[in-house]
């Protein structure tokens, strides 16, 4: 029994330390993400089901309803697309004056939303694409209304993604009206973001839209992350706490994008 | 020597623990879930502490880790340690009765948790509360169900 212990213990405290991030045992991970999907497809498959049922059973006035709705939006959608071409002609054509570099042009890849997982105190997605289609670790993840997070591990068919909200997780901001920068954290709560140093004199309100600021190079600029909801002044503080509310719902829909980076796709 | 039989029902349970920690619940309540395969392999080490031992809590501690994205081994130091104050003492515990079960299991499985997260700490993962110890005390609740069923399908499939 005791040098079984001591065997078992040995080993777990091998993989932790010394050959949890070596690069030989690559495979084994990428095994290991994928089969965890299995088993969270197969946990979810009577939910799913459930959906589908209910899809199946949709009454036909519904569905007109449905398409009522979504032919109106694609309408609205297409002429504000078509405001943004010449929008971004124009900008381009500053951007040139200026001679600054343009911006990176990005495409997205759409995945769906197998689950989340089960640790309370953690805040992952396990998502339905993998290596196979060219996913890559630190891929950024974008929801209908903004940033989501981005890829942690990566499996052949199958990856998991770390929400911005994630006590771990931080994003470099800059507020869309002023300019200012700072770097949004996540909280380990599903609607709460804390910006830090941000200095008490800055130019901040409450209601302003927080968005990526494209520095440190991982995620793309101009994505909507967050609003800010409440600034706490302290006197006597130099530092203003500032609490923000991500735009994107972390917690609702089945489908997910997956930000592509056309300038440096090949070399990923 | 009794021969050994019904292994697959042994692995089979643990395959619907793993199952049921992935079954998808809202936000809110994941706190609020038991620890299914803590439990279930607290029981087979209780019911049959000479086939189920620290080999086994290794394996499936690092199932769970790669489950739920913990750094894998985290949860299986803890797991081995809990196994192995299970077989000093499995004698004792038997006597208990379901309740008082049911705070060991508890205790034990809060151990488990606090070496999972003091390792991940080490690692540099961060936790903000100590809402990790949620799940052992909901799983003091479920004990007994999940004894008493466990010690329903070995004795229907007769596992020795």
């Amino acid at each position: 029994m005791g040098w079984r212990a001591a065997l078992g213990i040995g080993c777990c405290l091998l993989l932790l330390f010394y050959v949890r991030d070596h690069p030989a045992l690559e495979a084994p991970r990428q095994f290991a993400v994928d089969t965890a999907a299995v088993i969270y497809r197969v946990a979810a498959a009577p939910k799913s089901a459930f959906i589908g049922l209910g899809d199946f059973f949709q009454t036909h006035s519904a569905l007109r309803a449905d398409k009522a709705r979504l032919e109106q939006e694609n309408l609205v959608l297409k002429g504000q697309t078509q405001k943004l071409a010449a929008v971004l002609a124009e900008n381009g054509r500053y951007r040139a004056l200026l001679r600054s570099a343009e911006t990176l042009e990005r495409e997205v890849m759409v995945a769906e939303i197998i689950a989340m997982t089960a640790a309370p105190s953690r805040h992952e997605l396990v998502i339905d694409k993998g290596s196979a289609d060219a996913v890559y670790v630190g891929q950024p993840l974008l929801g209908a209304d903004g940033l989501m997070g981005q890829v942690i591990r990566v499996g052949q068919y199958s990856s998991q993604a770390l929400l911005i909200t994630d006590a771990t997780h931080a994003v470099p901001v800059q507020v869309l009206r002023s300019g200012v920068r700072g770097l949004a954290e996540g909280t380990g709560a599903l609607n709460r973001l804390v910006v830090r140093h941000i200095a008490a004199t800055t130019d901040i309100k409450e209601g302003d839209t927080l968005v990526t600021s494209g520095l440190g190079g991982l995620f793309p600029a101009g994505y909507p992350v967050a609003t800010i909801t409440t600034i706490i002044k302290q006197p006597g503080s130099s530092f203003s706490q500032v609490i923000a509310v991500p735009t994107a719902s972390l917690d609702r829909g089945r489908h997910v994008m997956l930000a592509i980076d056309l300038m440096s796709a090949g070399s990923q | 020597m009794i021969a050994e039989r019904g292994s697959w029902v042994i692995v089979g349970s643990i395959l619907i623990a793993l199952l049921l920690v992935a079954i998808p619940v809202p936000v809110s309540w994941r706190e609020y879930t038991p620890d299914w395969p803590l439990l279930f392999l607290f029981y087979w080490v209780l019911a049959l502490p000479n086939r189920v031992g620290v080999l086994s809590a290794c394996v499936v501690g690092i199932l769970t880790d790669l489950l739920d994205g913990s750094p894998a081994g985290a949860t299986a130091i803890g797991a081995v340690m809990a196994v192995l104050v299970i077989l000093v003492s499995y004698q004792r515990i038997r006597q208990f009765d379901g309740l008082k079960q049911g705070l060991v299991m508890a205790l034990l499985i809060s151990l488990v948790h606090l070496i999972e997260q003091r390792l991940e700490t080490f690692l540099g993962w961060q936790h903000s509360s100590t809402a990790f110890l949620m799940p052992a005390a909901v799983s003091f609740l479920f004990w007994v169900p999940v004894r008493n069923c466990l010690r329903f399908f070995r004795r229907y499939y007769e596992v020795q």
